[in-house]
């Protein structure tokens, strides 16, 4: 067990920060701290790698307790990853990353060449980065460095502090798809702060309930949409509570990887040809070398248009993510008009359709929707 | 070129005030740059209480509108005159810039980037050195500039109460109405000061991260 | 010292006009100059680097240099001693924080803001008028304090060329070993320099758009 708290309490004089907290955290999992302002959600995160020490009570990481390790040993050895602005802006990407292999002594070459990994991990490129300073990336970006230097030293714990707070929603939902492919590739045991229920949904494994400093409900995601624990867990959970159970379905799940790909040599006449067979009304146009997607082109505007290449005709398309959720995709189907869309993952590969009846089948198989309508 | 000609016929003696310039204005100086900034770091640790780096911040932020001869008259009494009453006024003279930029720039730094490091497992004297003064070095420094020119404009003055130094030219020159001999002193004092706060804007630039160089540059041309 | 201040209150009064009348005189100088050139360099990016960094330079010359030149410059003229050296070095010191002000005052404004004053039909002497200015005067009250905080040490230096003020009680005492008159001086004009500073900053506070106050206090 990686990280097991024992009666772990905080108080501030008569004040309990945190309260008689007894969970302990599943491994290689995200484990979501949920809850309203003033919960204890953060405290209970930073009591872990002691930067608020505890009051009462234990916490045991890999069965030693916190209390025997040297605080800054401790944190060293467990990743921290906090909203972007805890970037250092006197560090190049590089050196911020390195923050840790060199509080570690890590040789020189070794710490290039995990920094190399990480920037290929959170999808970077680092012969345009890596010599940037934090002030020169957008929001996005800066996130990605923050991501990758929690990681640096490889720890098997990392703690994340709200860290896609301050972006801004739709790139929050593409960094949250990033973010969950790589903990597919990396499975470290992660603690999550935040205090959107949607995020905590869409990224939890398990999600832990904090009210007034005390659990009130620790359990799967899927557990926490489906039986909310108390009024207060319902109530966070929201009036829409019915569709977020779509926020626990992810794209990559159900998506399909029959769909027609086009390259750009080939002529209109010869796509539309494909398309028939295919009994299509739609195909992607792709990279021939890396299957990255280009655009899309319809039946429709072949036959309508009249230009000699297919590049002319490809529109720009709306896409989702692998790890995003089918909430996610019915309202960028919503919004685009189409009714599928492709999949592409980080590197802007085609990977997949999801159409919009694959949803609405979804929602009819789940039991939230008549659990709604109990309630109604 | 009447001007030039008190320092054309007596090379050594402008040498010689100027050495002693000089002197007064670098042992000052260096001590309060060391004193200042080591103040400065200590109010800033969270163990002193807020309420005593506010006092620092506030009374340095008054004392900045106290004339300078005001100090050196004060010290005057104590010590008479000499050069080491001019090099205790122009001390303290020079704190007071010195420690209101840097202590004041320890409070602008975000609590987050702090916790940031706490949290990688940074000692406390790694994030004081690593973080907290790489990331308010331009403040440091724009506090000893200040000092620096304060420092030796005032050396000149500090004459008056014996100290030596350029302000020995400038006087005598001012009651006999000598103009060349002002300008003796006046045109090395002032090329003394140009010269050393080039020196130090270039020693800023070379030190700072230029990551925090962009910053500034980004907010100036925001704001 | 009180003493000294109660026997020679008269004196003490007298210096204290003359010192402040000095810093009065060079005042309305160094505003209309300053900014007037602050206004017509923040139109030029090139002039306004060139006009900025002469000033910092002038800045860096010590003040009694600054005296000495003055007298130089001005003795031909018949005008080498007493009060015009003083103002004239009080103007080169005191335009150079209200230039520099008054530009990154223009500057502080959101272009934004001026799109929309420009949107809503207003000429650019419109806009430097109603919009520029106003959202400016923070600043530029920030660069007149500092001019006459700098004012009061300057002026007390001014003795020197024969100008008067406080700074007699000071430099004279100290020739004639008159230790309690050179307390008197040093504690007046201390007194006198933390004294307007505050009053300015008072004053900067009162003539402050209030919406922009709002503004500061929030961030």
């Amino acid at each position: 067990m990686a990280i097991e708290l024992i009666n772990a309490e905080k108080t501030y004089g008569d004040i309990y920060a945190v309260k008689d907290l007894t969970m302990t955290i599943p491994d290689n999992q995200i484990t979501i701290l949920i809850g309203p302002s003033g919960c204890g959600k953060t405290t209970t995160m930073k009591m872990i790698n002691g930067l608020i020490p505890k009051t009462n009570g234990d916490i045991k990481i890999n069965g030693t307790s916190i209390d025997e390790w040297n605080p800054i040993q401790l944190r060293r050895n467990i990743g921290y990853i906090i909203q972007e602005i805890g970037l250092f802006p006197h560090y190049t990407i590089f050196d911020n990353i390195a923050t840790v292999p060199r509080l570690l002594h890590w040789e020189e070459k070794k710490i290039r060449q995990r920094v190399l990994e990480l920037m290929d991990l959170v999808n970077l490129d680092p012969d345009e980065f890596l010599q940037k300073y934090p002030s020169q990336l957008s929001g996005g970006q800066r996130q990605r460095v923050g991501v990758a230097r929690g990681l640096a030293a490889d720890p098997d714990i990392v703690l994340m502090d709200e860290p896609f707070g301050a972006i801004d929603p739709i790139n929050r939902e593409k960094i949250q798809d990033s973010f969950l492919e790589i903990q597919k590739e990396i499975q470290k045991t992660i603690v999550f702060v935040t205090h959107d229920i949607h995020e905590a949904i869409k990224l939890g494994d398990s999600i832990a309930i904090l009210d007034e400093g005390s659990l009130v409900q620790f359990d799967s995601a899927y557990n926490v949409v489906n039986n909310p624990a108390t009024p207060l867990v319902e109530d966070l959970l929201g009036s829409d509570r019915a569709f977020k159970g779509l926020a626990l379905l992810r794209v990559k799940d159900h998506m399909t990887k029959t769909f027609t790909t086009l390259t750009k040599s080939v002529s209109p006449a010869d796509a539309l040809q494909t398309m028939k067979q295919h009994d299509t009304k739609f195909a992607f146009l792709v990279d021939g070398r890396n299957n990255k997607l280009l655009g899309v082109v319809t039946a429709k505007d072949i036959k309508k248009r009249r230009a000699d290449s297919l590049d002319k005709l490809s529109k720009q398309s709306e896409y989702i993510q692998p790890y995003a959720t089918l909430l996610e995709s019915l309202t960028k189907l919503f919004s685009s008009g189409f009714t599928a869309l492709p999949v592409i993952d980080d590197k802007n590969v085609l990977v997949g359709v999801i159409h919009m009846q694959t949803i609405l089948d979804q929602i009819e198989e789940m039991s939230i929707l008549e659990t709604a309508e109990d309630e109604a | 070129m009447g001007i030039f000609s008190f320092m054309i016929q007596n090379p050594e003696r402008v040498m010689e005030k100027l050495y002693e310039h000089i002197i007064i204005f670098a042992l000052s100086w260096v001590t309060a740059v060391i004193i200042g900034l080591a103040v400065s770091i200590i109010i800033s640790r969270p163990w002193v209480k807020t309420r005593v780096s506010d006092a620092v911040i506030s009374i340095t932020s008054a004392s900045q509108s106290i004339p300078s001869i005001a100090v050196i008259a004060v010290v005057f009494l104590f010590t008479g005159i000499g050069m080491l009453p001019a090099v205790i006024a122009l001390f303290l003279y020079s704190l007071v810039p010195i420690i209101f930029n840097a202590a004041s720039a320890f409070r602008t730094i975000d609590p987050a980037l702090k916790e940031a490091g706490k949290g990688m497992g940074m000692s406390n004297s790694q994030i004081l050195w690593k973080m907290e003064v790489p990331v308010i070095l331009p403040q440091l420094f724009s506090g000893v500039r200040t000092a620096a020119t304060i420092n030796i404009g005032t050396t000149t003055i500090a004459s008056a109460v014996g100290a030596g130094g350029l302000g020995d030219l400038i006087f005598i020159g001012l009651r006999f109405i000598n103009t060349s001999q002002i300008f003796a002193g006046a045109f090395p004092a002032a090329v003394l000061a140009i010269i050393v706060d080039v020196l130090l804007s270039r020693a800023e630039k070379r030190i700072t991260s230029n990551g925090i160089l962009m910053d500034i540059e980004k907010h100036s041309q925001a704001v | 010292m009180f003493y000294y201040i109660l026997a020679n209150s008269s004196r003490i009064i007298d210096g204290l006009v003359r010192h402040l009348y000095i810093i009065a005189a060079s005042l309305p100088i160094s505003v209309t100059i300053g900014v007037a050139a602050g206004i017509l360099i923040s139109r030029n990016k090139r002039a306004e680097r060139i006009v900025i960094g002469i000033a910092n330079i002038l800045m860096t010359i010590p003040s009694l240099a600054l005296f000495g030149f003055a007298i130089i410059i001005m003795s031909p003229l018949g005008m080498g001693i007493g009060v015009p050296p003083a103002i004239f070095a009080l103007v080169i010191y005191s335009f150079l924080p209200i230039t520099r002000n008054t530009v990154l005052a223009l500057h502080a404004v959101p272009s934004s803001t001026i799109e929309a004053a420009r949107g809503m039909g207003m000429t650019p002497r419109q806009i430097l008028r109603r919009i520029q200015l106003p959202l400016a005067i923070p600043l530029l009250m920030a660069g007149i304090r500092n001019a006459c905080v700098m004012g009061v040490s300057v002026t007390t230096i001014a003795y020197l060329v024969g100008a008067g003020g406080m700074g007699h009680f000071i430099f004279a005492g100290m020739t004639r070993t008159r230790l309690d008159m050179v307390l008197a001086g040093a504690v007046i004009v201390a007194v006198l320099g933390i004294a307007t500073n505050y009053l300015l900053v008072m004053l900067e506070r009162a003539v402050t758009p209030r919406g922009l106050m709002l503004e500061q206090n929030k961030e």
